[in-house]
Order: C-alpha cells, then sequence, then structure tokens
C-alpha cells in the first residue's frame, strides 16, 4: 500500500471526487417514486404501481410499515395500505433511508466497520425522530438526516478504502481526531463529503448542512433545528450503547443547542428508554 | 433464542423483564416487538388484550447485571473523563449513568 503523505494529496481529491459522482443510492424506479412523491397533487396509485416494480423495494415499505416505531394497530400487507396509512412524508422517509442504507452493504472492502456505523445512524435517525416529535418539528426529516449524518464515512471507505483504513487506524491512536486526520490526508472531512454527495443526489439542502455541521453546531452561522436536533441524537447515540467501538471519548454536547431547542433533562430522560428500544426495533428492519 | 426465553402467564409478568419475540394481535399486527423492556403500562395492555403468556427472555442472574452495569459504567468514565469541568456533560452523564443502571441498586 502506498504510504499516505502528510499533505492532502490532490490525486485523492480528485478520485474522490469523481468515485462521489459514481455513488448512485437511488435506482431509476426510486427516482420516479420520489419524484411523484413530489408531485401536487400525487396519484396515490401511480406511486404504488410504480413502487411494486422494485419488489425487494415494497417488501422493506411492508417491513418498515410493521414496525412498531409507526405504530398501526394492523398487519400491513399491500403497499398502497402502506403508502396510505404512513403518508406521503413517512413513505418518503422510508423509500429514501432503505436506499441509501441498501447502497452501502454491511460488509465493504475498506476498514471501517459498516456495521457499527450503520447501527449509530439508525439510532441517531430515531433519536432525532423522537425529538423532534417531543419539540413539535418534522420527525421525517429529521429521520432522514441522522441516517444521512455520517455518510461521508460510508463514501470514503468506499471510494479510497487503504487509505481511509490508515486513517481510521491513527484516529483509534490518537483520540478525538478523526476530522482533523481527513483534513490533514484527504484535504476534505467525511462532514464536507456527505454534504457534496448529498447535494449530489439532489436532497433537500438542510440534511447537506446537516452531514457538514452537526458536529459543529455552534460555528458562526444562522442556527438551524435540523442541525441541532441531530447534533443531541448524535450525542445521545454515543452514550446509549456499548459496543466497544465508539471513539475514546464522548462528543461535547453543545448548551447553547440545548437552550436553542428549548430542551429539558427531563424531556431527554424520558427519551432515552424509547430511544434505546425503537433503535433496536428499527436496526432489525433496516438492516438486514 | 428459545434457549434464554422462558414462557411465563401475564400474571406472573414484571416491569423489567423483556419480551423475546414480537406479540401479535388476531389480525396479526405487532402489538409489542421483541426486545421491548416491559414496564407497568404495557403490561396493563398485555392484561387488557387478553394475553394469556408472553416468553420474555431469561432474566440476567445478579453477577451477570452487575458485570452489565460495571461495563457501561466503566465506558461511561471513560467517554467523559475530559469533561470533569463541564457542568452540561455532568448533568447528561448523571442522567445516562442512571439509565444505564435503571432496575438496579
Amino acid at each position: 500500500m502506498a504510504p499516505l503523505e502528510d499533505n492532502p494529496a490532490p490525486a485523492m481529491l480528485a478520485q474522490l471526487k469523481q468515485c462521489l459522482r459514481s455513488v448512485t443510492p437511488f435506482s431509476n424506479t426510486v427516482q420516479t417514486v420520489l419524484r411523484l412523491l413530489g408531485e401536487q397533487p400525487f396519484d396515490i396509485n401511480k406511486i404504488c404501481q410504480c413502487i411494486e416494480l422494485d419488489p425487494v423495494l415494497a417488501s422493506a415499505i411492508l417491513r418498515l410499515a410493521n414496525s412498531p416505531f409507526y405504530g398501526f394497530a394492523r398487519k400491513i400487507s399491500l403497499v398502497k395500505d402502506a403508502a396510505v396509512l404512513l403518508g406521503v412524508h413517512t413513505l418518503r422517509q422510508v423509500v429514501i433511508s432503505f436506499s441509501v442504507v441498501n447502497a452501502f452493504p454491511l460488509r465493504g472492502e475498506g476498514g471501517l466497520d459498516r456495521e457499527a456505523l450503520w447501527r449509530h445512524s439508525v439510532g441517531v435517525a430515531v433519536g432525532a425522530k423522537l425529538l423532534a416529535e417531543t419539540l413539535s418539528q418534522d420527525g421525517d426529516e429529521a429521520f432522514i438526516a441522522g441516517i444521512i449524518h455520517d455518510i461521508g464515512q460510508f463514501i470514503m471507505d468506499q471510494c479510497l478504502p487503504e487509505q481511509y483504513q490508515e486513517v481510521l487506524n491513527r484516529a483509534q491512536a490518537q483520540a478525538g481526531g478523526l476530522y482533523q486526520l481527513e483534513q490533514q490526508l484527504f484535504g476534505v472531512d467525511h462532514g464536507r463529503v456527505g454534504a457534496v454527495a448529498i447535494q449530489h443526489w439532489q436532497l433537500p439542502e438542510p440534511l447537506a448542512r446537516c452531514a457538514a455541521y452537526h458536529r459543529f453546531p455552534t460555528v458562526e452561522r444562522q442556527p438551524e433545528t435540523l442541525v441541532d436536533l441531530i447534533h443531541v441524537a448524535d450525542v445521545l447515540a454515543q452514550g446509549l450503547w456499548v459496543d466497544g467501538r465508539e471513539p475514546v471519548s464522548i462528543e461535547r454536547l453543545s448548551p447553547q443547542v440545548i437552550t436553542r431547542l428549548g430542551l429539558s433533562w427531563a424531556q431527554i430522560e424520558a427519551l432515552l428508554p424509547k430511544i434505546d428500544n425503537m433503535s433496536q426495533e428499527m436496526i432489525g428492519r433496516l438492516l438486514r | 433464542m428459545s434457549c434464554s426465553s422462558t414462557i411465563i402467564p401475564t400474571a406472573e409478568v414484571v416491569a423489567g423483564m423483556v419480551i423475546a419475540c414480537d406479540i401479535r394481535d388476531a389480525n396479526g399486527a405487532v402489538m409489542i416487538a421483541g426486545g421491548t423492556e416491559l414496564n407497568r403500562r404495557l403490561i396493563e395492555v398485555l392484561k387488557l388484550r387478553q394475553v394469556a403468556e408472553v416468553e420474555v427472555l431469561a432474566q440476567e442472574d445478579a453477577s451477570q447485571r452487575q458485570s452489565r452495569r460495571d461495563k457501561a459504567l466503566a465506558k461511561l468514565s471513560q467517554q467523559f473523563g475530559v469533561y470533569a469541568e463541564d457542568p452540561v456533560m455532568q448533568q447528561l452523564l448523571a442522567l445516562l449513568e442512571r439509565y444505564h443502571t435503571r432496575g438496579l441498586n
């Protein structure tokens, strides 16, 4: 393996950019479904016909729709029922989440523990959705934001497997410096890579900002509720599960964010068991 | 999971037990998902819906429980090590410690 220079290598950056464009989590069918879901007024029959063209997608939608996370009282066995019961927003959330998770198989060629990162991402998604709902915000958008907040890491692992493995090895040895090391070696960190990918996939702009800023919610810029939610959910997920793969120290929870969101400690404490249980539930349904 | 779970009558279920497999109603809808930890409210639901018996994960014995708690606490004290002077992080730590040691003394 070629030794890594401690200077950003333009060649690697170019390779990353090129590879990023080739990563397409959304199949033609999914793209059509997303387009139809965005139409006003939408045609539910057309959407369902389109979903049924892709049996893997259809069965994933049914599997997810039957999760207690969405709390429907009866078994849903038709795509159309799922679409009607979930509603357009949640259906869009399910389609996007499933497609993105599916685009990065649990076993990659690189050194990233993808399963652990997906488990973490689902935990952040569930936490963000529950926090959003507690604060009367859009839970579906928060869920998607949680699923893709660390997508840059998957992309780096996919595009530069050997080099990224080296970064991960070094990050383990010296605590807390993943962003710094990425900057040093690639000239760009996974937050930025994720943001560029999200823009490239034509997902809403706030999702790109979540990927870029969830770790630094207080840098000088217009505060944004979605970014703040992902920040809190990310810290909570790091504290909730022990799997031995988490960073040596937890990320610092920003007091400004807690104040901005108007979140109380009692609210956070009340959500912990829900986040814990529902995450395990969704992990079982999304990662298979 | 069958080796580590037991079927017990709903009347004997207590809070803190963990459901082994999804509990479904007559229509096949999931009433309580596998992996859910039962609380008083959920036990009421089971009784109201007249579920006769449930499959729960084998309860950890005292030493397993102790070791799980110790592991979680050790991890937390390591993760929060650098935040000894940070009041917000200390508050978060207290909250997570309470969560990881719930149901134990």
